[in-house]
């Protein structure tokens, strides 16, 4: 074993506990090295000063300072959330919207049966149809994009707003 | 945090901690002050739900180290560009400025004090790497796979970094060291 490992060892030692052969070979060489046990008593009494002596003190005037102004940063933080909360619109869809998708529906519906229908059994396009798949397809678009156009006028700000 | 009373409980149990860290990696007491103050607004800022805060200290010390991370980033880039003149003596921090253990014998106090200033000037004196790793494992008791966590760094190299540390500690500390003597380890010795 190498010294520069014993040191290691060493070192490791005041965090876990050395299995039988790692303790074994530490104590073989530090009998025969005394560089080693050297690094030893040295490391002991340098965790010991460290440990021993308390360091630095906090001075009152500071500890206070930190403490108002993190109250002062936790207040606003509050604050601010409170206010994001009570500005948000309600989370639900706004009845002008589902009065859209309503009559759209039944307009689809209405047209889009006698269309199916007269396909079916002519087996040609006509206009009903054509205007069945158009309003299909519109009202897709809307149900789509609904969300979207919510949340950009909700995030556009206070003046231009709320749908309600 | 959502009260103050909770975030009370977690200053009171750490602000030591982290501004005898603050002291130990800048060396300065304006910069350990300030970086002790911006640890806390940010642990405000950023900490985490309840239920995460398994690992709350090592996750202080890593905004800490963060901060005195991008303190040195600026520090460099002010000497670049030759704006800095140094830092005023005035505000280099003796780290041996910790109270006295209250009821111990002064001669006692004295000397623990004496033998904390040399320590301190040592561990002031190693290079940043192996500094930090020190003042983790030894001052701050952390585990080195923890402080590899918080540095981002193999254990390997804590491992390393720290005996260096203690190597070059012993070099610097063996003069103050009454019972200390500089010992020259035989090769010959080494087929233990």
């Amino acid at each position: 074993m190498r010294c520069q490992d014993v040191e290691r060892l060493m070192i490791e030692a005041g965090e876990r506990e050395l299995a039988r052969d790692e303790r074994l070979l530490l104590e073989r060489h530090l009998a025969r090295c005394a560089a080693c046990a050297s690094f030893g008593n040295f490391l002991n009494e340098l965790e010991l000063s460290v440990h021993d002596v308390p360091g630095p003190a906090l001075p009152s005037e500071l500890e206070n300072r930190v403490r108002l102004a993190c109250h002062e940063e936790l207040e606003s933080k509050v604050q601010g959330r409170r206010k994001r909360s009570r500005s948000a619109p309600s989370a639900g869809v706004p009845w002008a919207i589902w009065a859209a998708l309503v009559a759209l529906t039944v307009l689809t519906l209405s047209f889009l049966i006698p269309g199916v229908e007269a396909f079916r059994q002519e087996q040609k396009i006509t206009l009903e149809a054509v205007v069945a798949l158009l309003l299909v397809f519109q009202n897709a678009l809307m149900l789509f994009f609904a969300p979207v156009i919510m949340r950009r006028r909700r995030f556009s700000g206070p003046t231009s707003g709320h749908w309600s | 945090v959502d009260s103050s009373a909770e975030f009370d409980e977690i200053y009171d149990r750490y602000k030591s901690d982290i501004f005898r860290f603050a002291c130990h990696l800048t060396r300065n007491r304006v910069e350990a002050e300030d970086m002790f103050q911006e640890t806390w607004l940010r642990v405000i800022r950023h900490l985490p739900e309840k239920e995460d805060r398994e690992n709350l200290k090592p996750w202080i010390f890593m905004i800490a180290l963060n901060l005195h991370r991008d303190l040195l980033r600026k520090k460099r880039i002010r000497r670049l560009f030759l704006l800095s003149r140094g830092g005023r003596e005035a505000d280099r921090i003796s780290l041996a400025t910790g109270p006295a253990v209250a009821g111990s014998d002064p001669a006692l106090t004295a000397e623990r004090a004496s033998t904390w200033r040399n320590i301190s000037r040592a561990v002031s004196g190693l290079p940043e790497k192996q500094r930090r790793v020190f003042v983790l494992k030894e001052v701050e008791g952390f585990q080195q796979a923890e402080i590899a966590q918080m540095l981002g760094i193999p254990v390997g190299t804590v491992k390393s970094l720290l005996h260096r540390a203690v190597k070059r500690l012993q070099r610097e500390l063996t003069p103050f060291n009454p019972g200390g003597r500089k010992v020259k380890c035989d090769a010959k010795m080494l087929s233990v």
